[in-house]
C-alpha cells in the first residue's frame, strides 16, 4: 500500500508543511534525509533497514576506493568486482534463495538435492531491495568508468539512497543529476512547480484507485470462474494490460509528483507505451528508468550489438531474461523476460527486412503495428501475473472459439 | 498575470477537482488497495 495509507498521508501533510518553514537549504536538506529515515524504518521495520544500511555504507566506502585506485589498473578491477558482488549477493541471498535452491535441488535430486531443498528457504526480503540493489550498481559503474565523482558526503549518499518518494519502487534514479540538484542543500521549489507536483500526485491517486483498483476487482470476478471462454479470457487480457499500466504508472506520477513538490526532479517512467507500433518502441516507452538501466548495465556491458547478429540476440536475451527474473522470485517472470527478448530480436530482423521496409510504407501499417503490439504485450501480461500451468490453461481456453 | 494564464490555471483547476470528486465517488476496494509493486 503505502501511498495510500492514512499513515503516510498524515506523515506526507506534517511533513511539507514543517518543510515550508524551514529557514535554510541546507536545513530543509537535514530534515528531509531524517524524514526519509522516519518512512523507511516505519515500513521496513529493522530488520528490512538493518541489510540495507550494511550495503550502503560498504557501497560508500568502496566507491571512494574505486575511485582512488590508478586508473586501468588490476588493482581497480579488483575492487570494484568486489563492490558489485556485495548488491547484487544481497539481492541473491534476500529475494532468489528459495527459488534458486529448490530449483537446483530438484534439477540434481538424491542426498545433495535433498539437502539444497532443505535449505531453500526465503529470507523476510527487505523493503525495495530490487530497486537499492540497481541503484548500488549503477553508483558503483559510473564511478568505476568514470562518469561521475563519487559521493563524499556520507548525507547526500543517504538521501540518494532512501529519498522517500522513490524508495519503494523507483523511478530507479541516477546519481549525477539526483545529487546535483541539491549542491546547496534542498530549494523551496517555485510554487508553479510545486502545484504541478500537487497535481501530478493526483493523478496518480485517480489512476490508481479509480482506474487500477477497479480493473482488479473486475480480474478477480473473472478469475474466480472456471467457464471462461475465449471472449471473456480477451477482457482478462485487456483488463490486465489497464491494470498493470495504471497501477505502475500510478504509481510513478505520485512519486515524481512528490518529488516535484519538495523541489526534486526524479526521471520519467512512462511515455503512452501503448501507442507503440513495435516491441522495441514499447520498451523506449514502459518503465523507462529500468529500461535504460537493464540497456546500460547489463546489455551494453555483455557487448550490446557491437559483435555481430548471433551475439547481439543472445545478449537481448540475457538481459530481459535477467529484466523478467528481477520483477519476482518465479521462473514465470523469467519467461515473461524471455518472450519480450524473442520478440524485440523477431523485431529487429523484421525492420531490417525487404518486406518490413515495405510494410513500414504502406498507409495502414502504423494502425496494424500498433494493435498486433498491444495484442502481444497484453498476452506477455498472462505470462507476467500468472504460473505457467495457468498460462496454458487461458491459452487453452483462448483458442476455443465457443 | 494574463487572462490566458488565468483561464489556463482555471481550467486545470476544474480538471484536478474533477479528478478529485472522481476518486472520492469511484475508488475501488479501498481496504483491498495495494501496488502490484510494492512487494519488490
Amino acid at each position: 500500500m503505502i501511498f495510500n495509507t492514512s499513515w503516510f498521508l498524515l506523515f506526507f501533510l506534517l511533513f511539507y508543511f514543517f518543510l515550508w518553514l524551514m529557514p535554510t537549504a541546507k536545513i530543509r536538506f537535514f530534515y528531509a534525509l531524517a524524514c526519509s529515515a522516519v518512512f523507511h524504518y516505519h515500513f521496513a521495520g529493522p530488520a528490512g533497514v538493518k541489510p540495507i544500511i550494511v550495503m550502503a555504507v560498504i557501497t560508500f566506502l568502496l566507491a571512494l576506493w574505486i575511485a582512488r585506485c590508478p586508473a586501468g589498473g588490476p588493482r581497480k578491477k579488483w575492487v570494484y568486482g568486489l563492490a558489485l558482488l556485495v548488491p547484487v549477493s544481497g539481492l541473491l541471498f534476500y529475494k532468489y534463495r528459495a527459488l534458486l535452491l529448490g530449483s537446483l535441488g530438484s534439477l540434481v535430486g538424491g542426498g545433495a538435492g535433498n539437502w539444497l531443498s532443505a535449505h531453500a528457504i526465503q529470507p523476510a526480503m527487505p523493503l525495495a531491495i530490487s530497486f537499492f540493489t540497481f541503484e548500488f550498481v549503477h553508483y558503483l559503474t559510473d564511478v568505476y568508468h568514470g562518469h561521475g565523482e563519487p559521493v563524499r558526503n556520507p548525507f547526500k549518499f543517504g538521501i540518494f539512497c532512501i529519498f522517500f518518494p522513490s524508495i519503494v519502487s523507483g523511478p530507479i534514479k541516477r546519481f549525477q543529476p539526483f545529487l546535483a540538484q541539491l549542491e546547496e542543500g534542498l530549494r523551496r521549489p517555485p510554487l508553479e512547480k510545486a502545484l504541478l507536483g500537487l497535481a501530478q500526485v493526483l493523478l496518480g491517486f485517480f489512476k490508481k484507485l479509480v482506474i487500477a483498483d477497479n480493473a482488479t476487482m473486475t480480474i478477480h470476478l473473472l478469475e474466480k470462474r472456471t467457464d471462461l471462454t475465449s471472449g471473456p479470457i480477451c477482457l482478462l487480457m485487456a483488463l490486465l494490460s489497464i491494470r498493470i499500466l495504471f497501477d505502475f504508472s500510478g504509481y510513478s506520477d505520485i512519486a515524481i509528483g512528490l518529488g516535484k513538490m519538495i523541489g526534486l526532479d526524479l526521471p520519467r517512467n512512462f511515455n503512452f507505451p501503448y501507442i507503440s507500433r513495435n516491441i522495441t518502441e514499447f520498451w523506449r516507452r514502459w518503465h523507462m528508468s529500468l529500461s535504460s538501466w537493464i540497456r546500460d548495465y547489463i546489455y551494453i556491458p555483455m557487448g550490446g550489438n557491437r559483435y555481430g547478429t548471433a551475439r547481439k540476440f543472445m545478449n537481448l536475451m540475457v538481459t530481459m531474461f535477467v529484466c523478467g527474473l528481477w520483477h519476482g522470485a518465479s521462473w514465470h517472470f523469467g519467461v515473461w523476460g524471455v518472450y519480450h527478448g524473442v520478440a524485440l530480436a523477431g523485431h529487429n530482423l523484421w525492420e531490417r527486412s525487404g518486406l518490413g521496409q515495405k510494410w513500414a510504407s504502406l498507409p495502414f501499417s502504423r494502425w496494424v503495428d500498433v494493435a498486433v503490439t498491444n495484442v502481444f504485450v497484453a498476452y506477455g501480461w498472462f505470462l507476467f501475473f500468472y504460473p505457467l500451468d495457468q498460462v496454458a490453461k487461458f491459452t487453452g481456453r483462448l483458442f476455443l472459439f465457443h | 498575470m494574463t487572462p490566458g494564464d488565468f483561464w489556463k490555471g482555471f481550467g486545470i483547476g476544474v480538471v484536478l477537482f474533477a479528478l478529485f470528486l472522481a476518486i472520492l465517488l469511484f475508488s475501488g476496494d479501498l481496504s483491498a488497495s495495494k501496488f502490484i509493486y510494492v512487494d519488490f
